[in-house]
C-alpha cells in the first residue's frame, strides 16, 4: 500500500484508511477517487463489496461502488431467461388438464366475454366487431398479462435470490419471454381467423414486424418498471393491476378511437397513449391495409427502449439493495 | 509461510463488516434491525470453517454476504477473483412449481455453466441424491429432507468453489446424511472450501477445522473447533 496516490489529500487519507482496515490484502484492488485511478499493487482478492461510513472526509460517497464479481455474458444471460421460460411453460401446462391449449383458448375466451356483452348486449354498431375486437384485445392481453406477471416475479424469486447473487432482471425477462412464445401461438391464430374472413394479405403486413418489436420493448420497459416497484413496495401490486385496468378502458380495446364523435379527442388519445396506438395500428396494417405513422411508432420504441435499458442498468446496480428488499419484507 | 502465501491461498475475507436493515413490524414503522456488527473473518483454501451460535446470532446474513447476495452496510467483502459460491439454505433456493430435475439444471446454470454442461451434471445428480422418480416432480411436493438431498447435491456435483452450508445436512436422514459427510471429507482433502452453519456440535467437531462463534452479530471465540465449541456450551449450561 505504498506510492499510489495520484490525486490529492483526500486520497491519500483513503490509503491510511484502506492500509488500517484492510492490513494490505486489498492488493490488485482499482478504485477511482477525484477522477484518477488507483491500483494497489500485487494480486490477491477481488473485493466484492468495500463501504465506509464515515471515515473522515471522503465519507461515505466514494465507496458506494460495487464491483461486479462475474458479470454475466449477454449470452448466458439469453440462455438463463430461455430456460426459465420454457420450464415455467412445462411447469404450467402440466399443472392445467388443457395443458397447452390454455395459451389460446384463454384469449378467445376473454374475446367471447367482451364479444357477448359489446356486439350481443349492447348492439355495438363496429363493422366486423369480431376480428376488431380480437386485433385489440388479443394484442392487449399479451401486455396486461405479461406487465402483471413480470411485477410479482422478482418479489416471487425469493427462493433463488436469497441462494445466489442472480440478475434479478432475470424474472421479469423469463415472464416477458413465456409471454412472448405464447403470444406466437395467439397471433397465429389472429392471422389465421383475418385470412379465413377474407382480408387480403397485403404489403402493408410488412409493417407488422417492426410493429410487433416496439410493442415488445415496450412490454419490456412497463414490466421492469413495475417489477422494480413491487420490490421496493408490495402496495404497487394493487396499483398495477389498477393501472392496467386503466388502460384497457383507455386504449380503445373494445372500441375504435378513429369512431370518435370529435376528432381533437382521437388525435390526443392516439399520441398520449401508446397503447392505443399500437393497437389502432396493428387494425390499420390487418383491417385497413394502411401503413402506421413510422416515425410515431419509432418515437414509442425510442422511448420505451431508452426506458428498458435505464430500468436493466438501475435493477442491476441495485441488485442486493433488492436482494435485501425481497427477502426482508 | 511465508505473507504471499499465506494471501494466496485466501478465498474470502470479511473485514469489519456490519450488516442491518429495516424491520417493518407494522405498517409505516420503520426500525432499524443491526444483524452483524464489524465482524472479521479469513476462509482460507481447502478448509471448513464452522459457524455456530444462537438462532437469530447473524450465521445466515452472514453467508448471505459471503455469496455476494447483500451488501454490508459497512466494511469490505473480498472474494478471490472467478471462485464460484453456492448458499445451501433450508426452504430456499428452488422454484416449487419446478421439477427437481429443472431446479438442479437452474442451479447448475446459475453457477455459470452452459445449458449443455448443466444438463450433463443432471444424471448424476439424480444418482447421488437418491430422489428416484421424484427428481422429476415439481419441488413443492418434496419434504425438508428431500430438498436438502437436492441441493446439497446439485452444490456438490456442479463443483462450486465455496459451499455455504447453513443448516441443510441436519434435516436429512441418517444415511444421506452420512454419505454427505463422507463427500465432503473427500472433497476437503481437495480443494473443497466449506462454511458450515449447524447446531449439531457432533458434525461441527468431526468435519470442521476450525470454528467460530457468533452471539448478537459480533464474533465471540474463534480458532481451533474444540476450543470454541467448548467456550461455546459454558455460558449455556449456567
Amino acid at each position: 500500500m505504498n506510492g499510489i496516490c495520484y490525486a490529492c489529500d483526500d486520497a491519500i487519507i483513503l490509503e491510511k484508511v484502506l492500509a488500517k482496515t484492510l492490513t494490505g490484502s486489498m492488493a490488485g484492488f482499482r478504485f477511482f477517487a477525484h477522477g484518477a485511478e488507483f491500483t494497489v499493487p500485487g494480486a490477491y482478492a477481488q473485493p466484492l463489496w468495500i463501504k465506509f461510513a464515515g471515515t473522515g472526509r471522503l465519507a461515505d460517497s466514494l465507496f458506494e461502488t460495487r464491483w461486479p464479481h462475474s458479470p454475466m455474458t449477454f449470452p448466458q444471460f439469453f440462455s438463463l431467461v430461455d430456460t426459465m421460460a420454457r420450464m415455467s411453460l412445462k411447469a404450467d401446462a402440466a399443472r392445467y388438464l388443457f395443458g397447452y391449449i390454455w395459451w389460446v383458448l384463454e384469449p378467445l375466451l376473454y374475446v367471447l366475454v367482451f364479444y357477448v356483452v359489446f356486439e350481443l348486449i349492447l348492439q355495438n354498431r363496429q363493422e366486423n366487431f369480431l376480428v376488431f375486437l380480437m386485433c385489440g384485445k388479443l394484442t392487449f392481453i399479451w401486455f396486461s398479462k405479461s406487465v402483471n406477471q413480470a411485477a410479482r416475479s422478482i418479489v416471487g424469486g425469493v427462493g433463488l435470490i436469497g441462494k445466489v447473487d442472480v440478475p434479478k432482471s432475470v424474472f421479469p425477462m423469463a415472464v416477458i419471454q413465456e409471454g412472448l412464445y405464447k403470444q406466437a401461438a395467439v397471433f397465429a391464430l389472429l392471422f389465421t381467423v383475418l385470412l379465413f374472413s377474407g382480408y387480403p394479405i397485403t404489403w402493408t403486413w410488412v409493417w407488422l414486424a417492426p410493429l410487433i418489436v416496439v410493442n415488445y420493448v415496450m412490454i419490456v420497459a412497463c414490466s421492469l418498471l413495475c417489477a422494480y416497484l413491487v420490490c421496493l413496495a408490495f402496495d404497487f401490486v394493487v396499483l398495477v393491476s389498477l393501472g392496467t385496468i386503466f388502460l384497457l378502458f383507455i386504449s380503445g380495446v373494445f372500441w375504435d378511437p378513429r369512431a370518435l364523435p370529435d376528432p381533437a379527442m382521437t388525435d390526443l388519445i392516439l399520441t398520449v397513449n401508446p397503447l392505443a396506438f399500437i393497437l389502432d395500428a396493428y387494425r390499420q396494417i390487418l383491417m385497413a391495409g394502411v401503413a402506421p405513422d413510422g416515425l410515431h411508432l419509432a418515437a414509442i420504441g425510442a422511448g420505451f427502449g431508452l426506458l428498458a435499458v435505464l430500468l436493466l442498468l438501475l435493477i442491476r446496480r441495485t441488485g442486493q439493495f433488492l436482494a435485501l428488499k425481497v427477502i426482508t419484507s | 509461510m511465508t505473507q504471499t502465501e499465506r494471501q494466496r491461498d485466501i478465498m474470502l475475507e470479511l473485514v469489519d463488516v456490519s450488516h442491518s436493515f429495516h424491520a417493518r413490524k407494522s405498517s409505516f414503522d420503520h426500525g432499524i434491525h443491526t444483524v452483524l456488527d464489524r465482524v472479521s473473518l479469513t476462509l482460507f483454501k481447502g478448509e471448513t470453517l464452522g459457524v455456530i451460535g444462537r438462532n437469530g446470532a447473524g450465521k445466515t446474513t452472514m453467508l448471505r454476504l459471503m455469496a455476494g447476495i447483500f451488501a454490508p452496510r459497512s466494511g469490505a467483502v473480498l472474494r478471490r477473483p472467478g471462485t464460484t459460491c453456492a448458499l445451501l439454505s433450508l426452504g430456499l433456493g428452488f422454484q416449487p412449481q419446478l421439477s427437481g430435475s429443472d431446479n438442479a439444471l437452474l442451479s447448475a446454470m446459475l453457477q455459470g455453466l452452459s445449458r449443455r454442461a448443466a444438463r450433463a451434471c443432471l444424471e448424476e445428480i439424480r444418482e447421488f441424491s437418491e430422489l428416484g422418480q421424484s427428481f422429476d416432480e415439481p419441488v413443492k411436493t418434496y419434504s425438508a429432507g428431500m430438498r436438502a438431498r437436492l441441493g446439497f447435491t446439485t452444490a456438490l456435483m456442479t463443483h462450486v468453489d465455496i459451499l455455504l452450508i447453513d443448516e441443510v445436512l441436519s434435516v436429512g436422514d441418517k444415511a444421506f446424511r452420512r454419505k454427505a459427510e463422507t463427500a465432503m471429507k473427500g472433497r476437503i482433502t481437495g480443494e473443497q472450501t466449506v462454511v458450515f452453519v449447524s447446531h449439531a456440535e457432533g458434525q461441527v467437531r468431526a468435519l470442521c477445522d476450525r470454528a467460530i462463534w457468533i452471539e448478537d452479530g459480533r464474533v465471540r471465540a474463534q480458532g481451533d473447533t474444540g476450543e470454541v465449541l467448548d467456550q461455546y456450551r459454558e455460558p449455556q449450561e449456567k
